[in-house]
């Protein structure tokens, strides 16, 4: 139409970012360690969207996974054990524009934080949570955590542990408003990005468990999926996650699998415990849910004066 | 994260729809132009805009066709004479990088490049203007900016703008480097403006009459080898070259140790016998002479006009100020080509002569009254470009007798003229645009019927750049009707804010739409409809006629789909045409010609332009035709028009009816044509469906007894026990009858042969199916599969040199010497996503190689 072609808009960013505007302190993981991907893979995603360094905000427990927000450059937060969740909703809450991250490990979230977990999943507050789920408390070399398998022999349980792995994907689907899971695996960095990119994406809070490689205390359980892939099983559909073409040579198993159906998602995340079969991509989506961050951020723009004259104006009821 | 623009919205009303008669009453007396209702009527302000062109206010925000490269060597090169800037960018980084993650901060930024190179082309444009203006010299065109220069500047203002880190500048400087060098050092930059179409033109005809002459030069120096080296041959023949003088020269410096004379008088002085005629001699001599002597005269082109525009005179291009240009274009051009007469029929002599067919009874009279109307093609083609530039005006009124007469003549002229859109050029300023029916020069010029016509404008580069090429491609006067959409500036108060667009901080104030943009909507609206007609396609109108670029070809009006946003919020997806009325809104002349209907006004009277026009005059009589307008707020209106408008938009169709019809888009005649065929192809099909339906019933009903009779009289012979299964062979044998013709040509292989043949074809099948299955394949070069380093720093970490992070910060080799092999399997070994394939050594003086290749194997795997 009038000469002009599709893509008529000369849009100029006035401000541009590359990955060293992201990148905070060095980072102090281990060599080989599987956080290394989550982090460059988190700045590959606020480069590519072109966010602000200032409008995010990396929000993180304790554990090895919490010590992320010391290696962005955008706003941070390292809470106390188990807190990251509730501090989190707390920010969203009182500053709505900000972009909210989450980072959190099996320990933080799964065991001391398992309540602000199944809280800040029902709250549905827009945010992303990245779970760093190495199956092993690393920061205090090698004790059992919920998640880690049963026989693991660590500084807790030398005879090997007793229990099952908590299942953290049946549980986060049976939360009440949970509106994205998904999991994936950290030595995968292209389906990695698009995986965080979609829970970035997602309006309400994306649960994304990362299974990641802790190569110094439990090489072996992450070895052995790298060696023999045929354990994961990858979900695909087209409101999925996008697998980018030849990535899935790397995985023999495959299935087709709509993230708005509820029930075929419980049973593929029941079949992790019962069957040891791994799913990776998105398990859940729904759009439709409402995020209290909506609710709980009305009248964070009231100026001092009306909350002044409000509180003055409360207080007046009670005039003797 | 991508801001969408917001749709545009009906107006808020506080009351309800009104319907009160007198509204109506006075919406109608103004369209039929009744004066005493004017002051009860809106008008409407400059910001209005048709509701289609809403989005494209601020052409500062719109990636178009404009400024242009203009390639020096563009001709010679086989590149294009010019390219959108916007195009050349990009097409350019995608050569030097292609993908979609390399050269990555230039490609991020490269709309931000764009918006300061154009606006450092408006700078250096609005310098230049004020230069020339204090020179009062009254040239009124500047010199185009040069591509490189402009472009360097840009670059450095965008280091600065994004002030990276000294890494990654360098990264950036590196791809910046290359986008400069992309660009010839002479390419220059061409912005839209009035004169945009001459500049090219100039530029057009520059680069190919260097080309032609080229060309030329190349025939005349071979002609004037041959013709020297015949009269050579004859003056041998004739004993000049055994004389003293002769002799003496070609013995050279020891000449004086050397008696010429009596050596001269010893040869003998005359060999051959058959001697050329004097006359042919003195043909030939004075040929060579002309040929040896032609200098060229250096100007190429010859620029006439009346004085509204002068060029920039150089050593190759001359203007020339006259009152009637087509006259005095058609006077120079006699007097170039007479210039050149000599020369081509040396050239054309000299040609005779090398093939010795010169005959004096033919060729003498031919050569005394050799005139341009003798010169072919390629010859006229040399003879200096002469541009005549007429105002439409004066070709439409008085100059309409010399135009029409250098048109008939068909001496290869360019006439260029630019036309106004809604303008009747031969209409007085004073008098109304719409008074008399308009006169289409382009019409006109189709009537001299031998000269190319363009009608075009550079709103549309290409198209106009194919017309112009076509047109000095070809020995024939040309007319190339041009639209530029430049409208005089009105007089807006430097102060006012911006009144079609709040948002344009351009450092020159233009109150009006864009004249790119008004020259685009002329074409959209049918009022400078695009064509060209090339004569020396063919005779007929389909062969000559090309009708491209004008937008729904097939149809009245352009259409578009249109969503707003009504009352409540809801959006509404509409289609709405881009008619005349549409146009004419664009035009400050012609806003006397709407009023505002009141926001809050229905009735079922109102029409819209295109759908009132297609109504007869009896059902269009209770009707009100309108348009909708939108103001700089994204609010719609719609405007009533005045009848004299409409009446305009009929006179603007009927034109496009007879276009379309030329063009053979949409014919009557055709349509008449396809009619009558359809109906006696129905009629032939239905007799002859009827036909065979009867023909079938019938068949069918003899089969059916057939069939019965058969069955009928199997099932008695079966029940009166007769034996099946001799039933069968017989069926059989039937069966197998037409095997035996099919075999015969496979007759010289027995079947032992065949099946022997067979199996070797299976085993040589099944042998290239596993040559062509993918052996393992092995890189021998060492290599990262990047896709999937996971960050972890094991590699990096090892060996800094050899293995670096990419701006994704990802692994790849960066220099596989800078390590030892060793290093590479070692890496490779504890890569924890396995992504490093160290492939073979490099250095084969390395220690341990064996062991070291058996542990890289598993990694060479893919």
């Amino acid at each position: 139409m009038f000469g002009i072609k599709a893509d008529w808009s000369l849009d100029i960013q006035e401000r541009y970012f590359t990955i060293d505007d992201y990148e905070g302190n060095e980072a102090r993981w281990c060599d080989g360690c599987g956080d290394h991907a989550v982090l460059a893979t988190a700045h590959r995603i606020l480069r590519d969207a072109q966010l602000p360094p200032e409008k995010s905000v990396f929000i993180s427990g304790i554990g090895c996974s919490s010590r992320m927000p010391h290696y962005m450059a955008t706003y941070g937060l390292h809470g106390t054990h188990g807190r990251a969740l509730p501090l989190a909703c707390g920010v969203k809450s009182r500053r709505p524009e900000l972009d909210v991250w989450v980072a959190t490990g099996d320990g933080d979230c799964f065991s001391i934080g398992a309540g602000h977990w199944i809280h800040a999943v029902r709250y549905n507050m827009d945010m992303t949570i990245l779970i760093f789920d190495n199956q092993i408390y690393g920061l205090t070399k090698k004790q059992t955590s919920p998640t880690s398998p049963i026989d693991l022999k660590t500084n807790t349980h030398p005879e090997g542990s007793f229990l099952d792995a908590l299942n953290p994907l049946t549980v986060t689907l049976g939360i009440t408003n949970a509106s994205f899971v998904a999991q994936v695996i950290d030595w995968n960095p292209p389906l990695l990005y698009e995986t965080l990119k979609a829970a970035h994406e997602h309006k309400g809070t994306s649960f994304v468990r990362i299974i990641q490689r802790c190569p110094v205390f439990v090489d072996g359980i992450t070895k052995e999926l790298q060696n023999d892939s045929s354990k994961l099983l990858l979900l695909k559909h087209h409101d999925g996650i996008p697998v980018a073409a030849g990535l899935e040579r790397l995985f023999p198993e495959s299935r087709e699998h709509d993230p708005s159906d509820m029930t075929t998602a419980l049973d593929i995340a029941r079949d992790e415990t019962t069957k040891g079969i791994i799913p990776v991509g998105l398990l859940y989506k729904n759009e439709d849910i409402p995020c209290y961050s909506d609710l709980s951020a009305l009248g964070h723009d009231i100026t001092d004066e009306d909350k002044i004259a409000a509180t003055n104006k409360a207080l007046d009821a009670f005039a003797i | 994260m991508s801001s969408s623009p917001s749709l545009p919205t009906l107006p808020k009303t506080e009351s309800a729809p009104k319907t009160e008669p007198e509204i109506l009453h006075t919406l109608h007396h103004f369209h039929l132009g009744d004066p005493s209702v004017e002051r009860d009527t809106e008008e409407i302000s400059s910001d209005h805009l048709p509701a289609l062109l809403n989005p494209f206010r601020d052409t500062s925000k719109i990636r178009y066709d404009y400024p242009l490269v203009l390639f020096a060597n563009g001709g010679e090169s086989g590149k294009h004479y010019a390219q959108p800037l916007t195009s050349h960018l990009s097409e350019s980084i995608e050569t030097f990088s292609p993908g979609k993650n390399s050269a990555r901060f230039l490609k991020d930024n490269i709309s931000w490049i764009e918006r300061e190179m154009r606006e450092l082309i408006e700078e250096h444009n609005l310098t230049q203007n004020i230069e020339k203006k204090s020179l009062s010299n009254g040239s009124n065109n500047s010199t185009e900016p040069l591509a490189t220069d402009i472009l360097k500047q840009a670059a450095a203002s965008l280091q600065q703008h994004l002030n990276l880190s000294p890494e990654n500048r360098e990264t950036l400087q590196e791809s910046l480097d290359q986008l400069v060098n992309s660009f010839s050092q002479e390419d220059r930059i061409l912005s839209y403006d009035r004169y945009t179409a001459t500049k090219l033109m100039i530029h057009l005809v520059h680069q190919r009459s260097a080309e032609r002459w080229g060309k030329f030069e190349k025939e005349r120096d071979s002609l004037i080898r041959q013709l020297t080296q015949i009269i050579e041959v004859e003056k041998h023949k004739r004993g000049d070259a055994l004389g003293t003088e002769a002799l003496e020269k070609s013995v050279g410096s020891n000449a004086s140790h050397f008696n010429p004379a009596a050596f001269s008088s010893i040869l003998p002085n005359k060999s051959g016998t058959i001697v050329i005629p004097p006359e042919r001699m003195e043909r030939m001599d004075s040929a060579l002479k002309i040929l040896n002597q032609f200098k060229r005269s250096s100007i190429q082109l010859y620029f006439i006009h009346t004085g509204d525009y002068s060029v920039d005179e150089n050593k190759t291009i001359k203007g020339e100020v006259a009152k009637d240009p087509c006259s005095r274009s058609a006077d120079l051009f006699d007097q170039e080509a007479a210039k050149l007469s000599s020369l081509f029929s040396a050239c054309r002599i000299a040609k005779l002569e090398v093939s010795n067919q010169y005959s004096a009874t033919i060729h003498d009279p031919w050569f005394n009254n050799f005139g341009w109307e003798a010169f072919s093609e390629q010859e006229l083609l040399l003879v200096p470009a002469i541009i005549a530039l007429e105002p439409a005006n004066r070709l439409a009124q008085e100059g309409l007798s010399s135009f029409s007469q250098l048109l008939g003549s068909g001496r290869p002229i360019q006439i260029m003229s630019r036309v106004k859109g809604h303008a009747n050029p031969a209409a007085t300023e004073k008098s109304s645009p719409f008074r008399d029916f308009r006169l289409e020069l382009g019409y006109i010029a189709m009537a001299h019927r031998q000269c190319y016509v363009a009608q075009s404008s550079a709103a549309r580069y290409q198209h106009l750049i194919q017309g112009f090429i076509e047109a000095t491609e070809i020995p024939r006067t040309a007319i190339h009707l041009i639209n530029t959409g430049v409208q005089e500036q009105s007089t807006i108060h430097e102060e006012d804010p911006h009144l079609i667009s709040p948002n344009i901080t351009k450092s020159k104030k233009q109150f009006l739409l864009d004249p790119w943009m008004v020259s685009s909507a002329a074409l959209e609206s049918r009022v400078h409809p695009f064509f060209r007609i090339n004569p020396e396609s063919g005779d007929t109108f389909a062969e000559r006629m090309n009708f491209s670029v004008n937008p729904q070809p097939d149809r009245d009006w352009a259409t578009h789909p249109f969503s707003y946003r009504d009352e409540s919020g809801d959006v509404t997806h509409t289609e709405l045409a881009f008619t005349f009325a549409d146009y004419a809104l664009l035009v400050p002349k012609l806003r006397s010609h709407f009023r505002l209907i009141p926001d809050n006004f229905e009735s079922d009277s109102l029409s819209p332009v295109a759908e009132y026009l297609t109504h007869n005059e009896t059902t269009r009589f209770s009707l009100i035709p309108f348009v909708w307008t939108m103001n700089r707020d994204n609010v719609m209106h719609r405007a009533v028009v005045s009848r004299e408008l409409i009446l305009a938009c009929r006179d603007r169709l009927n034109y496009w009816h007879t276009l379309q019809e030329i063009a053979g888009v949409k014919s009557p005649h055709i349509e008449q044509a396809i009619n009558d065929t359809t109906l006696t192809i129905e009629a032939r099909k239905n007799s002859e469906i009827s036909e065979l339906k009867t023909v079938h019933t019938s068949e069918l009903q003899e089969l059916q007894n057939d069939a019965t009779t058969k069955v009928m009289g199997q099932l008695a012979q079966v029940l009166m026990g007769m034996n099946p299964a001799a039933m069968q062979g017989d069926s059989t044998s039937s069966r197998n009858s037409s095997i035996p013709q099919s075999s015969s040509e496979t007759e010289s292989s027995s079947p032992a042969e065949s099946e022997e043949s067979a199996t070797e074809d299976n085993s040589e099948q099944s042998e290239t199916v596993a040559a062509s299955e993918p052996a393992a394949e092995v890189s021998e070069d060492p290599w990262i599969e990047t896709m999937l380093c996971t960050t972890c720093n094991d590699c990096t970490n090892m060996n800094p040199q050899m293995f670096v992070y990419n701006d994704d910060k990802q692994a790849y080799i960066a220099d596989p010497n800078a390590g030892t092999y060793a290093e590479l399997v070692e890496a490779a070994e504890i890569c924890p996503s396995r992504c490093i394939h160290p492939g073979l050594p490099l250095n084969s003086s390395e220690a341990d190689l064996d062991e070291l290749i058996e542990r890289a194997a598993p990694f060479n795997q893919i």
